[in-house]
């Protein structure tokens, strides 16, 4: 079985199967272009990833692991599919597997996701973030999510007199 | 453990049932839906309808008292370097299904969460303008004015670090209005718009009008300048029209004679006295409008202050939307100077030439057939239609009503059209549609076909089709002979939909031999069938031939919809000639096809069912004895009752991989037996607490 080592940013190094690390867009395009480059057919690759670290990097292969029999989602699937793909995606084991997690993890394995180009991954993990925004006021998403407002001056106000428009008087 | 899991359960469905609460209230909902009936909730309750409240209440204080985890250790820290959340692909996958009113949240978060959530807005929400509130159509002109004035303003000062372009269709550098889709909405008779206001909203805001559904009753009034001016030249870049109705005036003749000719925004001052004598005269005859028209082309000719649209079809570039920029008008200015008084020319302005979707809708106010001249106007603006839906009443036997709206289209649309719903149809129409060169379409729906209709037409038009066609609904209830279609091998064709809801009196020969859908249909993944099989059970068995050996491995879903039919034999054999079906939807069976489909169709993912009144569907949906269910019922011990002991038959649990189950009651049958058919507890405790796959349960009927 041909493996592939992935190292994490913080050192850690995981063997996985590279049929498993394929199933990242990102890692897969990676693998390629290490085949392209060495001259030895044999030679196993290593991939670092900069950006992640062991504990969710370890969550990622776990999650890739347990779906790696599933159908390759595309990974730009078009927004008005309609609620399919996620639907498709998520099983007991995903919500077994988020359920411990806390926002900050759920948000880092979003990135990792993001950059691995893991679409089932980051759909079920961007699920969860949308069911917390959901029936919450502004401030209360900006807390959660530590996100700082931007706007400058009467921008906010603006948009605020826009959203009038949505509630049909 | 178990309880744990469950209210893991309910928080995964949360969204859902969140969604229904915006729709109705509390205590409705409670009733109407359950999630599911669980360990705990049966444990609790004595009564079913206790049950029911209990678990949603449990349901309810999870989704609300599920407060955010606000982490302050180092985990939570570490994705401060970048914040997931300000990825504008991430994002949008976050903000996809949000409601409009948490989208409205989400703009005012920071600024690139106003671009990602107002392109949501953009695309969900409808304006309805109708004339008995012109207050708000007047405020909301004022409103976006000031946000454009002020915006372009602005735009020279700080063009560049505002709105950082994420997408790629958003202009850099400009203010952006939220809202596209627009009804106007005339619903009173000789209730008319005010027309300055009208005016003044067509040429502020216009230019920004993607969707636009337009319903003016018969005798209301709209004149073909207004039509013009408001909604061709005012509304250049609309690309989806739906005509509910317009004024029967006019509709009668030919609108493009008038050569009215809009003012720009920034140009508009020099003509407001012309505005209000325009306001004075409500009702005018032709001579009043070619007099009229004639003056202001001649003054408009002279001034130069036309909007005139580039031709080209190919346009794609979304600097068109500002006609602000002064560049494009002064280049549209220099072509006209060119060539000032040629007609043609003039006509070149008056396209949607963004127009792709048209939807006629003439079912509501049925007297006064569009005139062919007004039509070939219309479709002559309209350089690039795509999609088009035309609903008419038409008599038993002809098609005449219909007719024009599909003569009157230009042959290139024609050969564009790639989707088409012409509504009615009668054999001529048919026979037109034969010759017509549709030689784009991929979607064709004909849910009326007249008595007139022979076989042989429906033939010619399917050979015709048979290299493009993806989508085809027909409905073959009511045509001259009713009976046979042979239908060609249809190489392209992903969904077929039957409609025969009226009993056929002959040998069905549809197709001939039985068919094969593999050969028949290479790709085909969707077949609904709505039949009426009073008479003829024979039919199933003609859809579903058991003895070829048929196997069509691309079909996924099948929707079926059938009366009186009881004979599960059917199920088996759909199980072998579409080995890889996941979707189900079932509207009428009995109670052996139910265990039927429990036992040969265990690759379900969705499944879709009508309880139907006089059944008890306990034992089927539980795969438990019927006797022993109503022991169960009687002692309210469900504990006792180990499953594994007492399942018999095969239950809805052996659907292993099913992630959606709707169970659905007729309108009629709520409202007469409320009792009749419900969902018990038992159901819930047995069957629906042991799919652990289930992601979405929607039940219509639960016993309270």
């Amino acid at each position: 079985m041909a493996l592939v080592r992935v190292i994490s940013s913080d050192g850690a190094a995981f063997l996985v199967s590279q049929r498993l690390a394929k199933r990242s867009g990102k890692l897969k395009t990676e693998i390629e272009t290490f085949r392209k480059s060495s001259d030895n057919s044999e030679a196993q690759p290593e991939i670092r990833i900069v950006t992640i670290r062991a504990e969710i990097l370890r969550l990622v292969l776990q999650w890739l692991q347990q779906h790696q029999n599933d159908p390759v989602l595309p990974a730009n699937q078009n927004e008005q599919d309609g609620r399919g793909d996620a639907e498709m995606g998520q099983s007991q084991w995903d919500r077994d597997f988020l359920a411990p997690m806390d926002l900050g993890i759920v948000m880092e394995l979003i990135l990792a996701a993001n950059h691995l180009e893991v679409k089932g991954l980051l759909d079920i993990t961007c699920k969860l973030v949308e069911s917390k925004i959901t029936g919450r006021t502004v401030d209360e998403i900006r807390t959660a999510f530590k996100l700082k407002s931007d706007f400058k001056g009467n921008e906010e106000e603006q948009t605020r007199l826009e959203n009038r428009w949505c509630v049909e008087n | 453990m178990e309880m744990e899991s469950a209210i893991e359960d309910a928080v995964e469905t949360a969204e859902d049932i969140l969604i229904r609460m915006q729709m109705m209230e509390p205590e409705r909902m409670m009733e109407q839906y359950c999630q599911s009936i669980n360990e705990t909730a049966t444990e609790s309750a004595k009564t079913v309808k206790n049950g029911v409240l209990n678990i949603f209440s449990k349901i309810l204080t999870n989704v609300l008292n599920d407060d955010l985890v606000i982490d302050n250790n180092s985990n939570s820290e570490s994705y401060d370097g970048q914040n997931p959340l300000m990825i504008d692909l991430v994002l949008r996958n976050v903000l996809k299904y949000l409601s409009i009113q948490d989208l409205c949240s989400c703009r005012l978060v920071c600024k690139l969460w106003n671009t990602e959530a107002g392109a949501y807005v953009r695309r969900k929400h409808r304006i309805v303008f109708s004339p008995n509130c012109i207050e708000k159509m007047a405020n909301f002109t004022a409103f976006m004015k000031a946000q454009l004035d002020q915006d372009y303003n602005e735009e020279d000062e700080n063009s560049n670090d505002k709105y950082s372009s994420s997408s790629p269709t958003i202009p850099r550098g400009r203010y952006i209005p939220p809202y596209t889709d627009f009804s106007f909405t005339a619903q009173y008779p000789r209730i008319n718009f005010s027309r300055p206001i009208v005016r003044d909203f067509s040429m502020t805001y216009g230019q920004y009008v993607k969707k636009l559904e337009i319903f003016y009753p018969n005798d209301s009034s709209l004149s073909a300048r207004d039509f013009t001016q408001f909604f061709l030249q005012g509304m250049p870049n609309v690309q989806y029209i739906h005509f509910v109705n317009l004024p029967t005036k006019l509709t009668q003749s030919s609108f493009l004679q008038s050569r009215t000719i809009m003012t720009p925004r920034h140009l508009q001052n020099n003509e407001s006295p012309q505005t209000q004598s325009q306001t004075s005269c409500n009702d005018y005859d032709v001579n009043n409008r070619i007099s009229s028209s004639g003056s202001s082309t001649s003054s408009s000719s002279s001034n130069n202050n036309s909007i005139i649209l580039n031709n080209d079809n190919t346009i794609k570039d979304n600097n068109i939307l500002c006609n602000k920029d002064n560049s494009v008008v002064e280049t549209v200015e220099e072509t006209q100077q060119q060539q000032p008084t040629h007609p043609l020319c003039q006509d070149c302005s008056l396209r949607w030439i963004f127009l792709t979707h048209l939807k006629i809708d003439r079912t509501l106010l049925m007297e006064g057939a569009w005139s062919e001249s007004f039509l070939e106007d219309l479709f002559s603006t309209m350089p690039n239609l795509k999609h088009y839906e035309l609903w008419t009443w038409n008599s038993a036997g002809g098609d005449g009503h219909s007719n024009p709206y599909f003569t009157c289209l230009t042959r290139s649309q024609r050969e564009n059209l790639v989707s088409l719903y012409p509504g009615s149809v009668g054999e001529n129409l048919l026979k037109g549609l034969a010759d017509y060169g549709l030689s784009s379409l991929k979607k064709l729906h004909l849910p009326v076909l007249n008595g007139e209709v022979s076989a042989q037409s429906v033939e010619l038009l399917l050979m015709n089709l048979k290299g493009t066609l993806q989508e085809l609904q027909i409905n073959c209830s009511s045509m001259q002979d009713s009976r046979m279609i042979h239908f060609p091998r249809m190489e392209k064709l992903v969904m077929l939909h039957m409609i025969i809801s009226v009993p056929w009196k002959n040998v069905y020969t549809l197709f001939t031999p039985s068919i094969e859908y593999h050969y028949q249909f290479p790709v085909l993944e969707t077949l609904k069938l709505e039949l009426a099989v009073y008479h003829d059970f024979g039919f199933i068995h003609y859809f579903f031939p058991a003895n070829n050996g048929s196997v069509c491995r691309s079909m996924r879903e099948l929707d079926i919809s059938f009366s009186g039919y009881r004979d599960d034999k059917f199920i088996g054999i759909v199980a072998k000639i579409f080995p890889n079906l996941v979707k189900l939807r079932l509207d009428g069976y009995g109670n052996r096809i139910l265990a039927s489909i429990c036992h040969y169709l265990q690759n379900l993912e969705y499944f879709e069912m009508y309880l139907i009144y006089g059944f008890n569907v306990d034992d089927q949906l539980t795969g438990v004895d019927r006797k022993i269910c109503n022991e169960i019922r009687k002692s309210e011990r469900y504990l006792d009752f180990k499953v594994d002991d007492t399942q018999v038959l095969p239950s809805l649990a052996n659907l292993t991989k099913l992630s959606t189950l709707k169970i659905k009651q007729k309108d009629y049958q709520a409202k007469f037996w409320p009792q009749a058919q419900c969902i018990t507890d038992i159901t819930g405790y047995f069957a629906l607490s042991k799919i652990r796959t289930l992601r979405h349960l929607h039940i219509e009927s639960v016993k309270v």
